[in-house]
């Protein structure tokens, strides 16, 4: 954390930014995550999926991101963010995939990503429910305790491990904002030893089995309650 | 309680005055002239002027013109890390040259034509690699949002 910096320095948005228009970008971003993974066959290879992803993405205007696309698959799910997968990995028939996409819309970035099962291991199911089950107690916590970003991550690799799971640091939140946040700030929000402001920040959840290669991921933006119906 | 309690700053495009951020707004004026080496650890570090007059960027043989253009400082942005995903990294290839680069793949020309201002000589500098071929080419920054 830059000790010159102070909170409004690293939530400043930028001339186009508007509440509304984020929430409806992450409406967009959440609807083509499912259309991406209804899409998602066993037998698929990686690269294909990922092709698929962007043919989604272009038909509705979002094939802009701030990020690229990652629709990873099986032992790829353990990669960190912007490491290159294995070349040729197919999907099979009891199986995990996740999906990491951060679209731009006119001028407002998405973010979100979620993991999905293909058949019935019991590890890979547990694994998915947890980094999204991680993702609400932290912002839970946030929510109701006022948690900085640096305290929200510690709680979130100590949860990750009272689970049986270590966390990948290196996917540790950011800002979302009018694109492109990253001129504003493009740190860690683990970093952070303040509250963030909902609406303004990304809290990711990136789980990896200790020994067995796969791991599941969940990103959504920080917000209360009122925008996670399927909490109810 | 808290999520209430604050409004962020709202940077206006007049806060950003210089260095890469005017690239986000406007185009560069500047036209760019591409020299080609494959000689090792030639790389200038800074633009300097050709004799035309257009910022002289030297890139090395097989390195993006993104890579050449940033290490000559020039106010080229790229968001996604040279992964055709972006955008930002937008150039506009001057007359006579374009037909000589390789042709954009799928993914750069699908993200090109989305892009605001799109036009048939744009290509995106993290895909254009540099060869003996392009020694001369010169193109202008585009803005990148």
């Amino acid at each position: 954390m830059n000790v010159m910096m102070k909170q409004p320095d690293y939530e400043a948005v930028g001339p186009a930014f508007e509440f509304a228009k984020m929430l409806e970008q992450r409406d967009r971003t959440r609807e083509v995550i499912s259309a991406i993974a209804a899409a998602v066959r066993p037998g698929m290879v990686e690269e294909d999926a990922v092709e698929m992803a962007k043919g989604l993405l272009a038909e509705r205007k979002m094939l802009r991101g701030w990020h690229d696309v990652y629709v990873r698959f099986g032992s790829n799910t353990t990669k960190t963010f912007g490491e290159a997968s294995d070349p040729g990995v197919v999907l099979g028939e009891t199986d995990i995939f996740l999906i990491d996409i951060g679209p731009v819309f006119e001028k407002w970035e998405g973010d979100g990503g979620d993991t999905f099962l293909i058949g019935a291991d019991a590890d890979m199911a547990r694994c998915a429910a947890d980094a999204r089950a991680i993702f609400h107690a932290g912002r839970h916590l946030w929510l109701n305790e006022g948690l900085s970003g640096k305290a929200l991550y510690e709680f979130a690799v100590d949860e990750a491990a009272k689970r049986g799971w270590a966390l990948n640091m290196d996917l540790s939140g950011h800002r979302i904002s009018d694109f492109p946040h990253s001129v504003i700030y493009d740190g860690p929000m683990a970093d952070m030893d303040f509250a963030p402001t909902a609406g303004l920040w990304v809290l990711e959840i990136h789980i990896r089995h200790p020994s067995k290669p796969f791991g599941a991921f969940f990103e959504d933006m920080l917000l209360d309650d009122s925008y996670f119906p399927y909490l109810d | 309680m808290f999520l209430k309690a604050r409004r962020s700053p709202r940077l206006k495009p007049d806060d950003f005055s210089g260095g890469l951020i005017v690239a986000l707004f406007q185009a560069y004026p500047r036209c760019f002239q591409i020299t080609v080496t494959d000689a090792p650890g030639a790389a200038p570090v800074a633009g300097s002027a050709c004799p035309d007059g257009d910022d002289c960027v030297v890139a090395r043989e097989g390195e993006s013109l993104l890579l050449a253009l940033q290490r000559t400082k020039a106010p080229i942005l790229s968001i996604c890390g040279g992964h055709a995903s972006c955008g930002a990294c937008r150039i506009e290839i001057q007359a006579n040259w374009f037909e000589r680069l390789t042709p954009a793949d799928r993914t750069e020309a699908n993200l090109l034509d989305c892009l605001d201002g799109a036009a048939a000589n744009h290509r995106l500098a993290c895909q254009v690699l540099a060869t003996a071929s392009l020694n001369g080419l010169r193109l202008k920054l585009a803005p990148s949002i």
